[in-house]
């Protein structure tokens, strides 16, 4: 622990020094950025939700334990963030993936049109924006930031059974979505 | 074990299995059975298929310039937040609704929560749902919300002391519940709130505030 660089970088902050949190800022903006991104599903809106985490953090690290682990604590809080943020737009769970498949299975496409790679990028980001909150969450963290369930139970705060029940569900939801447009 | 069943307990652990993330021997007994049960072979293939599309999904790279600019805009965003927030957040909350919080808020830090008395039944219904996330079913039915947002709300604000909160949160009535809620998101969208901000808020009070604060505290202890 006496060697974490996270950990030096607090102590440096809680002593005052503001570049630790410039350097704090430069070491997870790209994860906290992405965590938002797979989260919402826009550019504008990640940027600003990771950029308020980092206001938060600002905030909260004085009273940050050091027992606790800064990546964690910065993950839940973005994550959090963009929970509210889909809560405020009011898109959760707004369309249900069973209407989304059955609106896409409806469009003209050939049986045998297998989707072009380009096509099916954005037919799986669009797929992933439509999990509920907290599988999307613990999607987005094992499959874009590769946590292990441990990880993501710790920074979700929830039990390791419960982040693998929402993985699992997740799957197989994006599973039988993907099942609808490509042959596999 | 049947067939059938022998297959559904597989397939349970098939995800796990494609990750590579059941023990050894686990990973041993489904491995024999995919090798020789079609069925479940294929559904090995189509989990991943899906996993390995999925791992592919390129996402957009913002430009240098964007991170060029991030850290700039970072410190912007906390210069026009610099002011200390009870002076922002009690006109913003409303009294009430920050008497709320503070009663939320003081209970933890004395820790000491409500003793309203339920009968036995509803007692054990709730008691049958707390948990890792029985608290949270059990909060959002009460709320009427997803389980989902309270525990986005209660994961950020509790995750010092979720316990004591969730056991002062058994204890009120529904009633109380819409009055504590609706301030502590408040809340929790726009600061970071711990029991140490309670002395800073408490500030913020003026004397007569402070006795509608503990009529509601006598209140919630009494039921």
């Amino acid at each position: 622990m006496a060697d974490d660089p996270d950990l030096a970088l607090v102590r440096r902050f809680k002593a005052g020094d503001e570049t630790a949190f410039n350097e704090i800022v430069r070491r997870y903006q790209e994860k906290l950025y992405s965590v938002a991104l797979g989260m919402v599903g826009d550019h504008d809106d990640a940027a600003d939700l990771s950029q308020d985490a980092f206001v938060k953090a600002y905030r909260g690290l004085p009273k940050f334990r050091e027992g606790s682990a800064l990546y964690t604590w910065l993950y839940r809080v973005v994550v959090n963030l963009s929970i509210n943020h889909l809560r405020a737009r009011g898109v959760r769970n707004a369309i249900s993936l069973d209407s989304l498949v059955e609106a896409l299975a409806s469009k003209d496409r050939a049986p045998d049109e297998a989707l072009e790679d380009k096509d099916l990028d954005e037919a799986i980001r669009k797929a992933v924006q439509r999990l509920p909150a907290q599988q999307k969450a613990v999607f987005v963290l094992r499959q874009y930031e590769q946590m292990s369930h441990e990880e993501i139970a710790q920074t979700l705060g929830r039990s390791v059974g419960a982040v693998k029940a929402n993985y699992f569900h997740a799957v197989k939801k994006l599973q039988a979505w993907l099942a609808t447009h490509k042959d596999f | 074990m049947a067939a059938d069943r022998v297959c559904r307990d597989v397939r349970c652990r098939l995800l796990d299995y494609a990750e590579e993330e059941l023990p050894s021997a686990e990973a041993q007994r489904v491995g024999d059975h995919v090798a020789r049960c079609a069925d479940c072979k294929a559904a090995l293939q189509e989990l991943k298929t899906t996993l390995g599309a999925v791992r592919q999904v390129r996402v957009p790279r913002p430009s240098e310039t964007f991170w060029a600019n991030y850290l700039v805009g970072v410190r912007q965003k906390i210069e026009r937040k610099r002011s200390p927030w009870p002076a922002r957040v009690v006109p913003a909350l409303g009294l009430a609704a920050t008497l709320a919080l503070a009663v939320v808020l003081l209970s933890r830090q004395m820790g000491t929560g409500p003793t309203i008395q339920r009968d036995e039944g509803e007692t054990a219904q709730r008691t049958a749902l707390w948990g890792d996330d029985g608290d949270y079913v059990m909060l959002a039915d009460m709320l009427e919300d997803s389980a989902d947002a309270v525990q986005a709300m209660a994961g950020e604000l509790l995750s010092d002391d979720r316990d004591a909160l969730m056991e002062y949160a058994a204890a009120l009535t529904d009633s109380q519940w819409t009055t504590l809620l609706t301030p502590l998101e408040w809340a929790v969208d726009d600061y970071l709130i711990e029991a140490s901000d309670l002395d800073v808020l408490i500030e913020e009070l003026g004397d007569q505030d402070e006795s509608v604060l503990m009529e509601h505290i006598q209140h919630a202890r009494s039921g």
